[in-house]
């Protein structure tokens, strides 16, 4: 699409901000302890599931004619499956009329499961796979982490009711495993496979092997334009991360457009309200929901997420492609936001 | 502008710019009014909602704390 008439498109797309993608952060516990996790999740959170109750009534704040059609709420955390009442929460938000889908490591992702699930009107799934077995077990702490993964892939893929993905968090160690990984998801039936990277925030801060060089990042790139070019039954994509430049509509459907605060909201674990989950929190939150109308605040703040602005600045300030990319994905803000964290663009350019 | 943003979703060749994914989420559900709740099978020896419950608490045993 034209760059121009897509920003068109952005723009007009700011100044409406349907809410139609929500997170709920339902739980922090996690039975994993990846390397590269964003929440600093473990068996053993701090904080409390939150009550489906308390999450509903924020939910009942959405006028009905403000649930467009394809509005789906996505549940994550920590790992959603540890809820015990994740079926009733399905029912609850299917019943106010929402799509609802959820990411998992698939541990305890079985047949049983998936059916009860399926059930309760699930209707989109993401596992994740971070590599084949030596490096996903490495990556998730756990020995039987791959296996389990790779039998909820089958299953999941079977199914053709759900909107299914697998997602892979793209490091040093897996990077030259691609390959072999995109025949196995082939192999297991998978429609779509979505590659991202990792920012350095989090537990993923302090691990080197997990930041691709500028050089591997651009390899990634190209070894997705080469599997979309090539065809094949999986459609293989880059996540929404970041402007990409020289590989905008290369590595992807459409072209860059970080739609945090603009079409999708996040209630967090502690009742905060946010733009992606991934996003400084301390920050970025706009308001609780135990303090607030949840639907006011979608409505009346959210402005440094529709006007973005203020992200012109350190090596933004001076960028020739800023209008096309606005300071990257809010996710690489964070702390004082002084400059961000990185820049897609710079790691593509072909000077470098 | 509501009326271009209604005009665009209206126009099936513009649905990709409106089923959009975030970064860590899950796909979108385009029309999850048309599911089809009875198209699923169920299978006699899957795992009971007991036995998955035991299992995480012998996965976490299994998990690496130190991970990071």
């Amino acid at each position: 699409m034209n760059p121009f008439l897509f920003r068109l498109f952005r723009d007009n797309e700011t100044r409406v901000h349907e809410l139609n993608y929500l997170f709920w952060e339902c739980t922090t516990r996690c039975n994993l302890h990846c390397r590269h996790c964003g929440s600093d999740c473990s068996v053993q959170s701090r904080e409390p599931d939150m009550p489906l109750q308390d999450f509903l009534r924020a939910l009942d704040t959405i006028p009905p004619g403000h649930r467009p059609p394809g509005f789906t709420v996505v549940l994550t955390g920590g790992e959603p499956l540890l809820r015990p009442d994740l079926e009733e929460a399905g029912r609850e938000i299917r019943r106010r009329g929402f799509g609802w889908g959820m990411v998992s490591n698939g541990y305890f992702y079985t047949e049983e499961k998936q059916r009860r699930l399926l059930e309760a009107g699930m209707g989109a799934l993401t596992i994740s796979l971070d590599g084949l077995e030596e490096s996903h077990n490495w990556m998730r702490g756990n020995p039987n982490g791959f296996a389990r993964a790779v039998e909820a892939i089958r299953l999941a893929a079977s199914n053709p009711r759900l909107a299914f993905d697998v997602v892979t968090c793209v490091n040093r160690r897996n990077l030259k495993e691609l390959s072999e990984i995109h025949r196995l998801l082939e192999g297991l039936g998978v429609a779509q496979w979505r590659l991202f990277t990792i920012i350095p925030i989090g537990r993923a801060a302090g691990e080197k092997e997990m930041h691709l060089t500028d050089a591997e990042f651009v390899s990634l790139m190209e070894f997705i334009r080469e599997k979309r070019r090539s065809g094949g039954s999986m459609k293989t994509t880059f996540s929404c991360e970041g402007f990409l430049g020289r590989y905008e509509e290369q590595v992807r459907d459409v072209r860059y457009f970080c739609h945090a605060g603009i079409n999708i909201a996040s209630i967090l674990i502690d009742g905060r309200i946010c733009g992606c989950p991934n996003i400084d929190r301390d920050a970025f939150s706009q308001g609780n929901i135990y303090s607030d109308n949840f639907y006011t605040v979608w409505e009346r703040r959210f402005q440094p997420f529709r006007d973005r602005r203020w992200a012109k600045k350190g090596s933004c300030a001076s960028c020739g492609e800023w209008r096309n990319c606005l300071g990257n994905g809010m996710h690489n803000w964070h702390g004082t936001c002084e400059e961000v964290l990185q820049c897609h663009y710079l790691k593509t350019r072909p000077s470098k | 502008m509501k009326w271009l943003h209604h005009l665009l979703r209206g126009v099936s060749l513009t649905a990709a710019l409106f089923v959009f994914q975030a970064c860590y989420g899950s796909p979108q559900i385009p029309k999850p009014d048309e599911m089809d709740l009875d198209a699923v099978e169920v299978r006699s020896d899957a795992a009971s909602e007991e036995e998955v419950g035991a299992e995480v608490a012998e996965t976490a045993a299994e998990t690496v704390e130190d991970n990071g």
